[in-house]
């Protein structure tokens, strides 16, 4: 529960219920300084709860959670003061201009005037709001107004930020700008993140590890790339000729393997291990077969995520 | 106490309704309608004085011992203790509605635009935020009341002046109800709203709600006319005790209510 050891936020067996659902079940992980955890799982999976147990802006039910080695239970102002929030809905006021909007933050986290003025000033520049800075923000676009609530949430320079879907209401310039950023203040500028999203490949691109959840409970915890390995190898895809195609075919299932045609002329072979590529290769030149393409179709988070959920939807046995 | 995040919570508060015409509206049309129409209309009604008199003799019958400063006319009797007794308890409606309608756009507004989970997020303790909260409008409330008491004053003593009467505000009365009572008001109706603000969606819904309080007004007004009870100095501190113990165990209770987990939760 340090800061010290570089550990930033600790949940032990944190578990929320509302009523009589468990939207956080036994949450247990540790996210260390510099480091971008992603939340992922479907709607109701219990991502926002997380990530407002963490802001103590919710009380667990049961469990203990550290943050900077604070209890947000207890100490939760001091934690807030240290973390930035952006959440799904920009929590910026549309009946305030963007200066205001900024200038009501600073004031909110005690910012003194010089510090506040000097910083919304490099911060207005850097997410390009300065000339539209006094109008209000009813009359922004969705991007300015996302922009906007990123600069009110890195203001008061938190070490920790906390995002809810950052990136879901956003074009696909807008959304990469913000991946980068999410990039950048974790790395150069060593900010921990914790980010929700549903965007599987965003997850990827962005964070160092992600954690599952399904109902609540964590079912997966790692790297991207390690649980995607979890996964086994979706096979080989091919580009040969056209008029080879019923050989390839033949020589695939003569070895046990299934095929399935593709778009744009490629072909997958299903069940080749990692292993078993070599050998395959050699079958197909070894039968004159011209061959334009081989690629290890390499499993992805995508489909870790899709088999873990998949396990669950499946209907029970019937007995 | 982090005092300047408070200030900070309830100066934006102020902004927002400055901005806002849902909210600005009732807090100009209310003290226009309820304090400066009625003495106006009297003084369309200066030909016929004799008529108010007559409604009002059982009030004047049970004064004439009680206030020995009261003219002779009965006609002036009446527009005197119209305009300083029976008026009285309308003033009150000033900072009851006034400050339940912008209680009803600080906190349940703020849920309904979701810049509420914003604010939770903020580095304030749930203490500062309820106050921050309740002090733009009971700071407005009381403003808005002092400047109508003071707009009321001025129209009230032109009339009495139409009817041969010397002025006769500010008094005694009106400065119990006004310095002592409206301030007291002004806390039921926020703690009213703060109390329904869990059990209502909308802006509108809470505002509507507050309008409960239009009864018992009324009530006073038919009560003095008929002689039960006079607002006078006695009785408006009393009344003012009451309204400040109402204040202050309805803000208790919502007090404890009002932490961010029952705001996001809706428990």
């Amino acid at each position: 529960m340090s800061d010290a050891d570089g550990t930033v936020v600790d949940l032990d067996g944190v578990t929320k219920v509302f009523g009589e659902v468990t939207a956080v079940d036994g949450l247990t992980c540790t996210v260390d300084r510099g480091d971008v955890l992603g939340l992922l799982g479907h709607n109701g999976a219990g991502k926002t709860t997380t990530l407002r147990l963490i802001s103590g802006v919710l009380t667990p039910t049961s469990g203990t959670l550290g943050v900077f080695g604070m209890d947000p239970v207890t100490q939760g102002a001091q934690v807030r003061r240290r973390t930035g929030v952006m959440l799904a809905r920009p929590p910026v006021d549309r009946r305030m201009t963007g200066r205001e909007n900024l200038e009501y933050t600073a004031r909110l986290y005690g910012l003194d005037r010089s510090q506040a003025h000097d910083r919304l000033e490099e911060l207005v520049v850097s997410f390009h709001l300065d000339d539209r800075l006094d109008d209000l923000v009813d009359h922004y676009s969705e991007g300015m107004v996302q922009r906007l609530s990123l600069a009110r949430m890195l203001l008061p320079d938190p070490a920790l930020l906390l995002l809810d879907e950052p990136t879901a209401t956003l074009d696909p310039m807008a959304a990469h700008a913000v991946r980068q950023l999410i990039v950048d203040l974790a790395g150069a500028q060593e900010r921990t993140i914790i980010v929700s999203t549903h965007d599987l490949i965003e997850a990827s691109q962005i964070c160092d590890r992600v954690a599952v959840l399904q109902r609540g409970a964590l079912v997966a915890l790692g790297r991207p790339q390690e649980l995607a390995g979890r996964v086994a190898a979706r096979g080989l895809r091919l580009q040969v000729a056209e008029t080879h195609r019923p050989v390839v075919s033949k020589l695939a299932i003569d070895r046990g393997y299934t095929v399935e045609p593709m778009s744009g002329g490629e072909m997958r072979v299903h069940g080749v291990g990692y292993e078993r590529v070599p050998q395959m290769v050699r079958a197909l030149v070894d039968a004159d077969i011209d061959v334009y393409g081989v690629m290890i179709d390499q499993p992805t988070l995508t489909d870790f995520y899709l088999a873990l959920h998949q396990e669950d939807d499946a209907p029970a046995d019937a007995t | 106490m982090n005092r300047r995040a408070v200030l900070a919570i309830a100066g934006r508060d102020l902004r927002i309704v400055r901005r806002s015409r849902a909210v600005i509206t009732p807090i100009v049309l209310v003290p226009l309608i309820l304090l400066l129409v009625p003495p106006v209309a009297l003084l369309g009604a200066a030909g016929s004085p004799e008529a108010l008199a007559n409604e009002l003799q059982p009030l004047l019958a049970r004064l004439s011992p009680e206030l020995p400063g009261l003219p002779s006319a009965p006609e002036q009797q009446a527009i005197l203790l119209i305009l300083v007794y029976v008026f009285a308890p309308l003033f009150l409606l000033v900072p009851i509605m006034v400050a339940s309608v912008t209680a009803a756009d600080s906190i349940v507004g703020e849920r309904e635009r979701q810049t509420l989970e914003g604010l939770l997020h903020s580095p304030t303790t749930d203490r500062e935020l309820f106050i921050g909260k309740l002090l733009a409008p009971w700071a407005l409330a009381v403003l808005v009341a002092f400047g109508s008491a003071a707009c009321y004053g001025l129209v009230a003593n032109v009339v009495l002046g139409r009817y041969g009467l010397p002025p006769s505000f500010p008094n005694q009365v009106w400065a119990v109800l006004v310095l002592w009572v409206a301030p007291a008001a002004a806390g039921v109706g926020l703690g009213l709203i703060v109390l329904v603000s869990g059990r209502v969606k909308t802006f509108q819904e809470a505002s509507q709600i507050s309008g409960v309080v239009v009864v018992p007004v009324v009530g006073m007004v038919i009560a003095q006319v008929a002689g039960v009870f006079l607002f006078d100095v006695a009785l408006l501190v009393g009344l003012g005790c009451v309204l400040w113990l109402l204040t202050l165990l309805t803000m208790r209770i919502a007090g404890r209510r009002f932490q961010r987990d029952r705001l996001l939760s809706g428990n």
